[in-house]
């Protein structure tokens, strides 16, 4: 990589012999690199490289630092998308930041997955209470028998508030619950 | 047909546009503000935490908090000086829960090694590349928020004034002072 740019004997922004002061060009090179310099701009900019060595030199030296520009993770874009719900009303959280870690590990591709595995799921358990509720052994063993006669009707955990973690899992997407389970396995 | 030229050769929509369509659900809006900002705003928290994991945490917030709330996007600013300003915003929330933590939980433990990429994620990259990040980051902040900003994302100098709170002159000041010292260690590095 060369070091050698502008010795900053020109910086004073004496025009050179093209008109264009050295300290005009040198303000307006990134603009150059970046390519958001106007047209006329950039003609009067490439005259004055074409005639002042420094300021070429200066071009190089800034080329060679941009290529070390940091870019952020490849995955950055799906990240935040995987935390939006986005529909017809607007944009919206979610995936709140408590919970992104999730959202961070999955693509779109998991996503649809995991959409699908969530599916089965939900028809296993469908098909495991259906079996459940057609048993003909009201009374199956002793460890139900046992569970019942500590349980008062009332005591028992029917309503979805009472279960632990219940307000934190509400309003989670499905994608997220299905990782949830897959993590507590 | 003259319809379909004029599609072809019309220019990309720009940020107002896309953010009007955004807050009606265009998921393709959203994408291409996404595609447009992520690298400049992920910079300029590179930038204030020094710290690669970090940046990325706030800049993914930064998106959160900004494209979940469109509406208060008046558009009396650009769309990326908005967005600038929401990044510094979780930036100084970041360090502020940041010490917080050090503060209670953390004092027995010895302050953390400077942030960056893992060495082995050193050794895969560049040496060159890395030499010069490595180096820009030495850089005092103003001048390395500068020198970012407008050398790879370039802003004007009244947008760096801005982003960073100061005046378009510092903002001057500060990048070619940053440049040139950045040149100078470069070339000192070089040389030894």
């Amino acid at each position: 990589m060369t070091t050698n740019g502008h010795n900053g004997m020109n910086e004073t922004n004496q025009p050179s012999s093209d008109g264009t002061p050295c300290g005009d060009a040198l303000d307006q090179l990134p603009l150059r690199i970046a390519g958001r310099l106007a047209a006329r701009e950039a003609r009067a900019l490439e005259e004055h490289l074409s005639r002042c060595a420094g300021c070429a030199a200066e071009v190089e030296f800034l080329e060679a630092v941009v290529r070390a520009r940091p870019e952020p993770p490849r995955a950055f874009k799906t990240s935040v998308l995987g935390r939006l719900r986005i529909d017809d009303s607007g944009v919206t959280e979610a995936v709140p930041a408590r919970w992104k870690w999730l959202a961070n590990r999955w693509d779109g591709s998991q996503r649809r997955a995991a959409g699908w595995g969530l599916s089965a799921a939900a028809l296993l358990v469908l098909a495991l209470g259906i079996g459940v509720v057609w048993s003909e052994d009201p009374v199956a063993d002793g460890d139900t028998q046992f569970t019942s006669a500590l349980l008062a009707p009332e005591d028992e955990m029917v309503e979805e508030w009472m279960v632990a973690g219940a307000p934190v899992l509400d309003g989670l997407p499905d994608e997220v619950l299905l990782s949830l389970m897959t993590e507590m396995d | 047909m003259k319809g379909k030229s004029r599609e072809a050769t019309d220019p990309a929509p720009d940020d107002g546009e896309l953010v009007q369509r955004a807050k009606g659900g265009d998921a393709a809006a959203l994408d291409l503000l996404l595609d447009r900002h992520q690298g400049v705003v992920y910079r300029f928290l590179l930038g204030l935490l020094g710290d690669e994991d970090a940046a990325a945490d706030a800049a993914q917030e930064t998106f959160v908090r900004a494209l979940t709330n469109l509406n208060g996007f008046r558009g009396d600013a650009a769309f990326r000086t908005w967005i600038l300003a929401i990044a510094r915003n979780e930036a100084r929330g970041m360090a502020r829960r940041k010490s917080r933590r050090r503060e209670s939980a953390l004092d027995d433990l010895p302050p953390p090694v400077a942030g960056g990429p893992s060495p082995e994620t050193r050794a895969l990259r560049n040496v060159e590349v890395q030499r010069v990040r490595d180096t820009l980051a030495r850089l005092p902040e103003k001048q390395r928020m500068s020198v970012s900003l407008r050398l790879f994302d370039g802003l004007s100098f009244r947008e760096i004034a801005e982003a960073t709170d100061s005046t378009e002159g510092s903002a001057r000041v500060n990048y070619h002072h940053g440049i040139r010292r950045l040149r100078e260690w470069l070339h000192d590095d070089q040389r030894t």
